[in-house]
C-alpha cells in the first residue's frame, strides 16, 4: 500500500488522502464479488479489487487531479481536493451499500448482506501442517508473497522495461522528457492506475484478515503516510520497508507494551504509534529512512 | 425537536465553525500554514481547559476521591447543585476554564511553530495532521487529562440560568466570533495583513524586505491556536449543558473530521484569504450538518417506506452530509478554485477617506510620485 501512495506522491507530488479510498474501493469490490459470483476463495477476488483500486484512481486523476494541476493550484489545495475526494467517497460508498446494495441484494439474491458498516472477515483457508486455525492463516502465507511479487514486479518494470525508463523519466523531470518524446500524461495516468491497483490489493488483503468496515480509510491512512514518509518518499523500497515498520510498531510492539508495561498504552494502536512514527521522522530526517546517511553510522570505516 | 431549538443549535455549530474558521483562515487563508492539525488546538484548549476546571471546582467544594474522573457524574451533580446558587464561582470557574484553554492551545502552536520554520508546507502539513491524532489518542488512554477510556461529566457553569442558558450560550459564542471576525478584518486590512500575504505567497521577497517569516508565522500560529482554543472550550461548555461526555474514546468530543477537514471545506468554499466568505462558507455547512443530523432523521423517522428498515435510512442520511459537503468542495475547487468570494486587494482605509485623498491631492495638482499609484482612484472621484 505505501508503494502505492509513494507512486502518486511522486508523480504529482500530493500527499494523497484519498489514497486509502481506494483500499476501501477494492475492499468492497472483493466482498462483492466473493459473495455474489460464490467463489471458493476470496483470495480469487484479488484481480477485482485491484481493477476497481485502479478505476478508482484513474477516475480521480482524471476528473480531479489532472484539471488542477493543469491550472497550476499548489499542493496544498491539491492536498484539501484529495481531502473533498475522501469525504466524498465515504459518503458516496456508504450510500451505495446501505441504500443500494445491500436491501437489493437481500431481497432478490437472498444471500443476506450484512449492512456494510463492519462485516466480519472472510473464512480464510487453512494450511495444512503450518497452522490449524483458518482465520488468517492463508494470509500470514499470502500477504508476504503478494508484498514480494509486487516489489519484484515493481523492480522490474522501473529498472528493465520500456515503460517503467519512461516512467523515472518523466518522474525526473517532466517537461525534458516531453521533449524526448515520451507521453507524460499517459504514463502518469499508467503509474496512477498501477498505484490505485496496489491500494485495492492491500484493501482486499486487509479485509480478509480483520474483517470489513468502511471507516478503516480514516486509519488506514495515517499508517500509510507515516510508512510512505519513514521510507522517504521518493523510494519504493523505502515505502516497503517503512510499511514494514510501521505496521511492525502497531501490532506487535504497542500490543506487547500495552501488556508488559502499561495496559493503557494499548490505545495506541489506533493510530498512535503511527503518528509517533510520522512525527519524529519528520523532525528528525525529513527525507527519510532513504535520505539518512547509513554510512555515516557505519561500525566499521574503511 | 422543535424549530426555535432546531435553529437555535443551528446558530451554536454556526457561531463556533465561524471562530474556529477565522482563525483557520488567518493561519491558512493568510499566511499559508496549512494546519491539517486544527482539531489539536481546538481539543487541547476544550479537553485540558474543562480538565483544569473540574479539579478547581472539586478543590472550592473540598471534594475528594481516588479517581477523580470515575466518579465525575455524582461529583459535577453535586458541583452544579452548588454552582446553581453561587454565580461568582460559577463565573470563575467559567472564566478558568477559557483561560487555561487559550493557555495551553497557545502554547502547543508556540511548540507546533518550531516545525514550520524548517519543514516544507506539505510536510508540515502531515505534521502538524500526525500531531492532532496522537494527542486525541494520548487523551484517549493517559488518565490524568480527562480520565482516559473514562467518559468524564463535566459541571455545567451555566447552570445558574436555568432553562435560558441556551440562549447565554448562544450570546457568548456570538460575541467570540463577533470578536474574531473584528480582530481578522482587522488583521487584514492591516500592514500586518499584507506581510503576511507577502509571508504566504513570496518568501524570498518578504525576507528580502526585511520581514522575519518565521517569526511572522510562528505569531500568527500562537494566536490563532489560542483563539481556537477558546472556541474548543466554549464548545466544551456548550457540550457540558447538553449533557454531553467529554474524553472517552479516540476523537470521542473533538472528531478530527468535524475540527479540521469541515473547516477547510468552510474556508475553501469561502474564498481563500476573505473573512466574508468565511461566513457565508459557514453558513453553508451549517446548514448541511444540522440538516443532515438532526432535522432529516427526524423527519425520516416518521416516514415509512415499506421493505425498508429504519436503521437504514438513518445511515443513509447520516452519510449524505459526506456525499454533499465532499461534492460541494469538489465542485468549488472544480469549477470556482478562488472560492465564492474572489480574493480581492483589502484596503486600509475606508474608499471614502481614499476618495478624499486622492481629491485632494487633485485640487493641489498632481504630484509626480504619487499620480500613477492612485490614478484609477481619480477617475472614480470625477
Amino acid at each position: 500500500m505505501c508503494i502505492g501512495l509513494t507512486v502518486t506522491y511522486q508523480t504529482t507530488k500530493v500527499p494523497n488522502f484519498a489514497f486509502a479510498d481506494y483500499a476501501v474501493a477494492g475492499m468492497l469490490s472483493s466482498y462483492f464479488a466473493y459473495v455474489l459470483l460464490n467463489l471458493a476463495n476470496p483470495y480469487f477476488a484479488i484481480p477485482i479489487a485491484f481493477l476497481a483500486g485502479g478505476a478508482f484512481s484513474v477516475v480521480m486523476y482524471l476528473t480531479v487531479m489532472k484539471p488542477m494541476i493543469k491550472r497550476g493550484s499548489s499542493i496544498i489545495i491539491l492536498m484539501v481536493a484529495s481531502l473533498a475526494v475522501d469525504i466524498f467517497f465515504t459518503g458516496v460508498a456508504a450510500d451505495i451499500v446501505n441504500i443500494g446494495v445491500t436491501p437489493f441484494a437481500n431481497a432478490f439474491l437472498h444471500r443476506g448482506f450484512p449492512t456494510l458498516v463492519y462485516a466480519p472477515p472472510l473464512p480464510d483457508f487453512a494450511v495444512p501442517g503450518v497452522c490449524g486455525a483458518p482465520q488468517t492463516c492463508g494470509l500470514l502465507i499470502i500477504s508476504p508473497v503478494a508484498l514480494i511479487i509486487t516489489t519484484a514486479l515493481m523492480f522490474i518494470l522501473l529498472t528493465k522495461s520500456k515503460f517503467g525508463i519512461a516512467m523515472r523519466a518523466s518522474i525526473e523531470n517532466p517537461s525534458l522528457a516531453r521533449i524526448a518524446g515520451i507521453n507524460v500524461d499517459r504514463v502518469y495516468l499508467v503509474s496512477w492506475f498501477i498505484a490505485g491497483g496496489l491500494g485495492g490489493l492491500a484493501g482486499c488483503l486487509y479485509a480478509i484478515g480483520s474483517g470489513y468496515s468502511l471507516n478503516i480509510e480514516n486509519v488506514l491512512i495515517l499508517d500509510c503516510f507515516a510508512g510512505s514518509v519513514l521510507g522517504g518518499l521518493s523510494s519504493i523500497y523505502g515505502a516497503v520497508i517503512g510499511g514494514m515498520l510501521v505496521s511492525f510498531g502497531e501490532s506487535y510492539i504497542i500490543p506487547q507494551l500495552a501488556i508488559n508495561v502499561n495496559p493503557q498504552l494499548g490505545v495506541l494502536e489506533v493510530g498512535g504509534s503511527s503518528m509517533i512514527i510520522l512525527i519524529i521522522t519528520l523532525l528528525v530526517a525529513p527525507r527519510g529512512l532513504v535520505g539518512v546517511n547509513w554510512k555515516k553510522f557505519a561500525l566499521w570505516r574503511r | 425537536m422543535g424549530y426555535l431549538d432546531l435553529f437555535i443549535l443551528g446558530l451554536i455549530v454556526f457561531f463556533t465553525y465561524v471562530s474556529i474558521s477565522l482563525t483557520l483562515n488567518l493561519e491558512f487563508g493568510l499566511t499559508g500554514i496549512p494546519n491539517f492539525g486544527k482539531v489539536l488546538f481546538v481539543a487541547s484548549g476544550g479537553m485540558l481547559g474543562a480538565s483544569v476546571m473540574y479539579r478547581a471546582a472539586l478543590y472550592i467544594y473540598g471534594m475528594h476521591s481516588n479517581d477523580i474522573f470515575e466518579s465525575s457524574p455524582i461529583f459535577s451533580e453535586k458541583i452544579q447543585l452548588q454552582l446553581a446558587n453561587d454565580p461568582l464561582v460559577a463565573l470563575e470557574l467559567g472564566i478558568i476554564l477559557i483561560v487555561v484553554g487559550a493557555l495551553t492551545a497557545g502554547a502547543l502552536g508556540y511548540a507546533a511553530s518550531y516545525p514550520a520554520i524548517r519543514l516544507r508546507e506539505d510536510y508540515l502539513g502531515m505534521l502538524l495532521l500526525g500531531c492532532g491524532v496522537l494527542f486525541s489518542s494520548i487523551t484517549a488512554f493517559y488518565t490524568p487529562v480527562v480520565g482516559g477510556p473514562e467518559n468524564v461529566v463535566i459541571p455545567n457553569v451555566l447552570v445558574a440560568f436555568g432553562s435560558n442558558e441556551q440562549y447565554v450560550m448562544l450570546v457568548i459564542l456570538a460575541v467570540f466570533a463577533a470578536i474574531v471576525f473584528l480582530y481578522s478584518e482587522r488583521v487584514l486590512r492591516s500592514p500586518l495583513g499584507r506581510t503576511l500575504k507577502a509571508v504566504r505567497d513570496n518568501e524570498v521577497a518578504s525576507s528580502a524586505l526585511g520581514k522575519d517569516n518565521v517569526n511572522v508565522r510562528r505569531k500568527m500560529l500562537v494566536i490563532a491556536s489560542m483563539l481556537s482554543g477558546v472556541a474548543g472550550a466554549l464548545w466544551v461548555i456548550y457540550w457540558s449543558q447538553e449533557g454531553g461526555l467529554v474524553g472517552g474514546d479516540v476523537g470521542g468530543t473533538f472528531p478530527r473530521l468535524l475540527y479540521t477537514y469541515y473547516p477547510f471545506t468552510i474556508v475553501i468554499l469561502g474564498g481563500i484569504a476573505s473573512n466574508i466568505g468565511v461566513i457565508i462558507g459557514a453558513v453553508t455547512l451549517t446548514a448541511v450538518y444540522v440538516g443532515t443530523t438532526v432535522s432529516l432523521p427526524s423527519l425520516v423517522e416518521t416516514l415509512q417506506i415499506p421493505g425498508v428498515p429504519a436503521s437504514l435510512l438513518d445511515d443513509f442520511v447520516n452519510s449524505l452530509q459526506y456525499f454533499i459537503i465532499g461534492g460541494l468542495l469538489l465542485a468549488v475547487l472544480l469549477v470556482r478554485p478562488e472560492g465564492l468570494i474572489k480574493e480581492s486587494p483589502a484596503f486600509t482605509m475606508s474608499k471614502a477617506k481614499l476618495r478624499k485623498i486622492a481629491d485632494r491631492i487633485v485640487r493641489k495638482g498632481p504630484e509626480p510620485a504619487a499620480t500613477p499609484l492612485i490614478e484609477g482612484k481619480q477617475q472614480d472621484a470625477r
